[in-house]
């Protein structure tokens, strides 16, 4: 698999792809918390909204809201992988979604900023929880992996990376309204 | 949102966002609650997970972070044990080139490539992917590809294409030299890669669970489970291209190293072995053969390899099945072991066969037979003894989860231990499998079923049931059926059937739809969802004794004789009837109707003014207050009035004592009560019109009852309500206020179905609200007009002509009653004139009252339903089956095997992989289980031969004896197999043949004995070098031991006995209220009856068989666990069950006359060990013995506490302390792990 390098004849595309590359935390972000935070379902969500959104690149005004677009885009997907999700595995109920999302739009806003902030707040975290948000968000490695490595249970690795993104949560939102 | 919702919102999220372990619903619908509560939780919640997006998204900054970490401290990240461990560099190496996650990279790239490559997306992206399905390019991947090639040449670093032709090479090119070997079965040299041994395992445990039979989730259209399926042309490229591994998809996928290309995919967490691949490779190969599941081919008889003369090692093979164990050796490193010594062979094959071990003299006798065929002739000894078959029951009981109690909710007990006492004589008189299996499946609807027949079909009803209450019928009736068809695919077939209970099969070809067409042959029965707790839920059948059986089956062809008689005669005396009914006058009826056995009629013959007078004489009739007598234009007969606030009421008068006696019925009785009655306005509750009721004594007796002024009915009561009987109308029959007739008739059945109800002359459908009658309801006090002894008053009600006979009425009867005109107006019409309902009356009048041949065929089907009631009253009742008549078997597909979702309906039907049910064949039970048995079906017979190898040798040919399908494990020995399943079917389904052909196998008589060098290449004894030695099951341990020490009470059937077991474990497990709450151990005989009667509990077995792994009998168990336990070892050395019986074994030993202390201990080693001591044993044993006569000798109460364990008498001619200690020492000797283990 190759990295798309930039050519003259793609520099539209590019445009696109930049702004789509910029907007896949936010996406994820959306379309976890309105999956419940199920990663799988998230993960298959998310595909299907990039997928969707390159083959409909060319109604995506350039200058509009990209966020505003794709999340459009994205609350479709979900919907759709909703309809075709057994019950029992959807995690969150039809009643919920609607606040989700509001809130969700309310966050990103200040997703700018906060990235930035994040950036800084990793820095600020204690080297064992840096180490374990790098192998788990950088590396991808699963929580069970982690756990085989580090000779620990499964769940004390949860326990540490929910910890350590309670820091970052604490850090980012200090920081964006400080 | 508080702190304690804060917790617990952290608790879920953690467990969701770690991702180790799905949310339960429960946990789901807290999460729900908890955000839609709380405006604050949801803020956190989504800023969560926003977090988490952007640490998953935001490459950039983590890779800067990195960088800088491994700058600052080079080695940080490992600084931690074992985190990144060698591998940070080189990953970093390839991140750095391919930057950000996996999905953006595929869509970056088909950006550059173009819409054409969106066929690859779609294909590896799994999905529908039906946005972008019409716009494949015929040959997409190539086109990709080539451009990733230039751009990776560019970063000098090999192309993923490159890296794998390299692979491919490398495997491709050593794969036929260096063979592989998979499972236990070695891929011998020049031997080719067998597709079913060797490569449908590797594909069901990688591919198929995406790429399987499951069309619901089927990943790219691809199956790899069908011939078809895995050649098929998928655009130019295909799965697997026959001899050329290169070109197949499949292993590219199978050697590619990027994520997004390798299968399986790594978030199944799976990955192939370099040996698999290798073999994949070889495979293809060698020419792909496809072959279809061993398990549903046809079993062809294999030739016997060499048999009979071949010479193998020196070794010459005399027996089919040791040809084919002999010649699975090859390449081992195995050979076989000698013959076991002749004891253990006895001991062996007697345990083997029945379950019991063999005396020491029968050991002797066998060493000593000096006879060419003395094991033959031994063998066939066991296979007649009555032990065979209750050793052989034991094992098929935990198939049919037999049980003596219901299982949900109360757990109360169930009749239907006749059916467990069928099993062992179906074994014991050799019945042959195929008729074994089609009476237990469907017996009920084989021609003229025979009681045995029917008793068998108890194999459907052993299911858990419930009568919990609230629960949904539908939900537990779909449950039932569930239960019996996943015992029936289990026990029969080796089908994990349970499986597609809610989708199609993961792995085998077996879909959801097929699933419900096999249940709809078991949801067509009568079983109602609820058992009402009771032993007998119905369908039940009474099962006379033995020695009633042939009378039993007589006497319901001989009543079913009487009743075609009578309707022969009903016919016959039609020229009689019309002669008479052409000159009958009125008068006949009054006198042979309306007096006959006339007990009782308020006010009758003594008129209305006789009672008036009769008053102040005849005690008790008393007129208290309110009470009125009075006269009623409407009503011809004196009507009484019952007026007032309570407490009026009159006792029936004249001769107190005569009428006492006349009225004193009892449940045997048939008699006959009513009269006129008006129903007051606005009646709340219940009253008595008539009773002879004592409400102080558990309500005995008998009334007619109102209710409500909306029905009535009667009761007939022992005990009420345990014991009781109450029919009322089934619907608002009554209307205050108006005067209408309400009579009562009982037939003296003790049933409700002998009571009919009559409403003015009409007979009225009826509801049983109690039927549960069994002890007398006679009582001696009063009879009362208006209410029971003290209460149900029929306050404002009013009545007139209350009449009681000594006998049944018949319909037309009752309606002359209520119409004393009734035949007056018949007679009165012209005979051309009257109605059929007139005729027909005046016919049942005839035939009843007038007809002689009538009253003499009515007379003697008396007799024989007297005698029939006898026989009964000896019986016992066990559950059945019994078809719902007139309804053609179906089920719905259940969407995810919900209840409550029934989708299509489907007819039955068996599933399209296995052979069709022949056209001759009815669509029912008895259609499938003659099809299961046909001789065609692939696994019938092989899951049987498979199950009884498994019973002898510890572990079955197929050792997952439980799934035959494709996850389950292969045959070792797959010729084997199949010549035993074809010799099973050839010899008629014979067991005792399948038995006798095992056991007399060179194979079953080897020397369990083995080398270390031999255990070590075969723990399992999988290639059966060796003999069988494992531990004894629970049963045959206990019953050793009870055996061995003369303790046995070898009676056979009957209901479960409750032999001893610590108190108070019922209590913990059961409610108050069930049946089975308090566990009454049993006395006598009944402590040491072989352990296949113990009463079997299935909220609490026998915990001495729970602990040495006797299944719960829950559900279908085929293969037992086989664990070590210390309790084991407690129970074994402690149970009063086991220490008892080696205070008998000491008693038996220390009775046998002239012998001294070590020919004492000498006897025990035969009785126990079946064979003679060595000096090293003696020796150890009398050391032994002296030590517990060190401690008991001296010391009476702790001999005596130890000798009086059990419940049988200790022996008074023996020193305590002398027994005590000798007890010690048997108790020692049956812990003994050669007796422990079959050897």
């Amino acid at each position: 698999m190759a990295l798309t390098r930039k050519t003259p004849e793609h520099s539209e595309d590019q445009a696109f792809t930049d702004l789509m590359r910029a907007h896949q935390g936010r996406l994820r972000g959306y379309v976890l918390s309105m999956m419940g935070g199920d990663h799988a379902a998230a993960d298959d969500v998310l595909q299907e909204t990039n997928l969707v959104l390159v083959k409909k690149a060319d109604q995506f005004e350039a200058g509009t809201s990209f966020m505003a677009w794709a999340s459009r885009v994205a609350f479709f997907e979900v919907m759709r992988a909703r309809r075709k999700m057994s019950r029992d595995r959807l995690v969150l109920g039809d009643g919920i979604l609607d606040a989700v999302a509001a809130e969700v739009e309310e966050q990103g806003d200040r997703y700018e900023a906060r990235s930035k902030a994040l950036a800084h707040c990793l820095r600020k975290l204690g080297d064992r929880q840096r180490v374990m948000v790098l192998e788990r968000y950088y590396h991808g490695k699963s929580v069970a992996d982690l756990a085989a490595e580090t000779g620990q249970r499964a769940n004390a690795v949860s326990q540490l990376l929910f910890r350590a993104r309670q820091a970052l949560m604490d850090c980012v939102s200090q920081a964006v309204s400080g | 949102m508080n702190e304690e919702m804060q917790k617990e919102l952290e608790k879920l999220l953690e467990k969701q966002l770690g991702g180790e372990e799905a949310l339960s619903g429960e946990e789901a619908g807290r999460l729900n609650e908890i955000l839609e509560g709380s405006e604050e939780a949801r803020a956190w919640y989504v800023g969560h997970c926003g977090m988490e997006g952007m640490l998953l998204e935001e490459d950039g900054m983590m890779k800067a972070l990195a960088e800088e970490m491994g700058a600052e401290e080079d080695g940080k990240v490992v600084a931690m044990p074992g985190v990144g461990e060698g591998r940070r560099e080189e990953e970093e190496e390839e991140e750095m080139v391919l930057g950000w996650g996996g999905l953006i990279r595929v869509v970056a790239a088909c950006l550059v490539i173009g819409l054409a490559a969106w066929g690859l997306l779609a294909g590896i992206g799994g999905g529908e992917g039906e946005d972008v399905r019409g716009e494949v390019a015929a040959t997409p991947r190539v086109e990709g590809e080539e451009e990733v090639e230039v751009e990776e040449e560019e970063e000098e670093v090999l192309s993923p294409e490159e890296a794998y032709r390299l692979k491919m090479l490398a495997v491709v090119g050593t794969g036929s030299m260096d063979r592989p070997p998979t499972g236990f079965e070695a891929v011998a040299d020049g031997e080719a890669v067998d597709f079913n041994r060797d490569i449908r395992p590797i594909l069901s445990e990688y591919c198929f669970h995406c790429h399987g039979p499951d069309a619901a989730d089927r990943k790219a259209d691809l199956r790899v489970d069908t011939e078809e399926g895995i050649f098929a042309d998928l655009g130019g490229y295909a799965a697997v291209v026959a001899g050329k591994p290169e070109e197949s998809e499949l292993m590219y996928r199978v050697l590619h190293e990027d994520a997004d290309e390798v299968m399986p995919p790594p978030k199944s967490n799976k990955v192939i072995s370099a040996r698999e691949k290798k073999l994949l490779s070889r495979w293809i190969e060698e020419g792909a053969e496809w072959r279809d599941h061993w398990a549903f081919e046809p079993v062809e008889r294999p030739q016997t390899p060499g048999h009979p003369s071949l010479l193998v090692n020196g070794y010459r093979i005399k027996h089919p099945i040791d040809a084919f164990t002999r010649a699975r050796l090859k390449g081992t490193g195995l050979t076989g072991a000698p013959p076991a010594d002749r004891a253990t062979l006895a001991r062996r094959v007697t345990l083997d066969l029945t379950g019991l071990p063999p005396t020491p003299e029968e050991v002797q006798a066998f060493v000593s037979d000096e006879r060419e065929d003395a094991y033959g002739q031994l063998v066939d000894r066991l296979l007649e003894s009555p032990r065979f078959g209750e050793h052989r029951a034991r094992y098929w009981l935990d198939a049919a989860r037999y049980a003596d109690t219901h299982g949900f909710h109360f757990d109360n007990s169930r009749s239907v231990w006749p059916y467990r006492d069928w099993v062992v004589n179906a074994f014991n008189a050799n019945m042959p499998f195929d008729q074994f299996t089609i009476e237990q499946l469907a017996g009920d609807l084989l021609p003229d079923a025979t009681l045995e027949q029917k008793i068998a079909t108890g194999f459907n009803r052993c299911n858990p049931t419930t009568n919990e209450g609230g629960v949904i019928n539908e939900e537990y009736l779909s449950i039932y059926a569930k239960d019996r068809v996943e015992t029936t695919g289990t026990v029969f077939m080796g089908l994990t059937m349970n499986c597609t209970s809610c989708h199609d099969h993961k792995f085998d070809p077996l879909t959801q739809k097929e699933y419900y067409e096999m249940e709809a042959f078991f949801r067509n029965t009568t079983q109602p969802a609820r058992d009402g707790n009771k032993p007998d839920s119905p369908p039940n059948l009474i099962v006379p004794p033995v020695e009633d059986r042939p009378r039993w089956a007589e006497l319901a062809k001989e009543l079913a004789a009487y009743d075609g008689r009578m309707v022969k005669r009903e016919k016959a005396a039609l020229p009689e009837f019309e002669k008479w009914a052409a000159s009958a006058k009125p008068g006949d009826f009054e006198k042979r109707v309306k007096a006959a056995e006339l007990v009782y009629q308020l006010g009758a013959g003594e008129g209305r003014e006789s009672i008036n007078a009769a008053v102040p004489d005849q005690e008790p009739v008393v007129l208290a207050k309110g009470l009125v007598w009075k006269e009623e234009a409407e009503r011809p007969e004196a009507v009484l009035r019952f007026d007032g606030e309570g407490g009026q009421k009159i006792s029936l008068g004249r001769d107190r004592d005569e009428l006492s006696k006349a009225l004193a019925f009892d449940k045997g009785d048939s008699f006959s009560y009513g009269g006129w009655v008006k129903v007051p306005e606005g009646m709340k509750g219940g009253a008595a019109v008539l009773a002879r009721m004592d409400e102080n004594n558990s309500h005995k007796g008998w009334d007619l009852w109102v209710e409500n002024g909306k029905k009535f009915g009667v009761h007939l009561i022992a005990s009420w309500p345990k014991n009781s009987i109450k029919v009322l109308t089934k619907t608002d029959v009554l209307k205050p206020g108006e005067w209408m007739h309400l009579f009562a008739t009982y037939d003296g059945s003790g049933k409700a179905s002998g009571v009919t109800l009559y409403l003015n002359g009409e007979r009225k459908a009826t509801a049983a609200a109690s039927d549960k009658l069994s002890e007398s309801i006679r009582v001696t006090i009063p009879v009362w007009l208006g209410q029971r002894s003290r209460k149900a008053i029929f306050t404002g009600g009013e009545v007139s002509d209350v009449r009681v006979y000594g006998r049944k009425l018949s319909g037309v009867e009752v309606a002359a009653l209520a119409d004393s005109a009734h035949f007056e107006t018949i007679l009165a019409t012209a005979p051309e004139e009257r109605t059929k309902r007139q005729i027909d009356d005046l016919l049942e009048y005839y035939l009843e009252t007038t007809d002689k041949p009538m009253a003499d065929l009515r007379r003697g089907k008396g007799k024989l339903t007297a005698e029939k009631r006898e026989i009964q009253d000896r019986s016992v009742i066990t559950l059945v089956t019994e078809e719902k008549e007139g309804e053609e078997p179906f089920s719905h597909i259940l969407n995810r095997g919900e209840y409550d979702q029934p989708g299509e309906k489907v007819g039955p039907g068996v599933p399209e992989v296995l052979p069709p049910m022949g056209d001759e064949l009815p669509r029912n039970r008895l259609g499938f289980a003659q099809w299961l048995v046909s001789g065609e079906h692939p696994l019938t017979a092989r899951v049987t031969v498979n199950r009884y190898w498994q019973e002898l040798f510890g572990t079955g040919l197929v050792k997952s004896s439980e799934d035959f399908g494709v996850m389950g494990e292969p045959p070792s020995h797959p010729k084997l197999m199949d010549w035993l399943a074809a010799e099973f079917v050839e010899s008629g389904w014979d067991v005792k043949h399948l038995f006798r052909t095992m056991v007399t196998s060179d194979t079953y008589k080897q020397s369990s004995v083995v080398s270390e060098e031999a255990y070590g290449i075969d723990p399992e004894n999988r290639f059966l070098a060796r003999g069988p030695r494992f531990r004894l099951d629970a049963e045959t341990l206990r019953d050793q031991a009870l055996y061995v020490s003369g303790l046995m009470v070898e009676t056979m059937g009957g209901p479960g006995v409750r032999p001893y077991q610590p108190a108070g474990l019922w209590k913990v497990v059961a409610y108050p209220k069930s049946d089975t709450a308090n566990f009454v151990q049993d006395e006598g005989d009944k402590l040491y009856r072989r352990t296949l009667y113990t009463f079997w509990k299935r909220t609490s077995p026998p915990p001495s068989m729970s602990i040495l792994d006797a299944p719960e009998r829950e559900s279908c168990i085929v293969r037992r666990e086989r664990t070590n336990t210390p309790l084991q070892a407690l129970v074994m050395m402690n149970d009063p069950q086991f220490v008892e019986a080696a205070r008998h074994l000491a008693t038996r030993v220390l009775r046998e006359e002239g012998l001294e202390r070590s020919g004492r201990i000498d006897r025990m080693g035969w009785i126990v060990l079946q064979r003679g001591l060595s000096e090293r044993e003696r020796v150890v044993l009398e050391e032994s013995l002296g030590i517990f006569e060190d401690v008991y000798l001296g010391d009476e109460a702790e001999a005596r506490g130890l000798v009086e364990v059990g419940d049988s008498a200790v022996p008074e001619d023996l020193d305590v302390g002398e027994l005590a200690a000798w007890m010690m020492l048997a108790n020692q000797m049956l812990n003994l792990d050669e007796v422990v283990n079959k050897n």
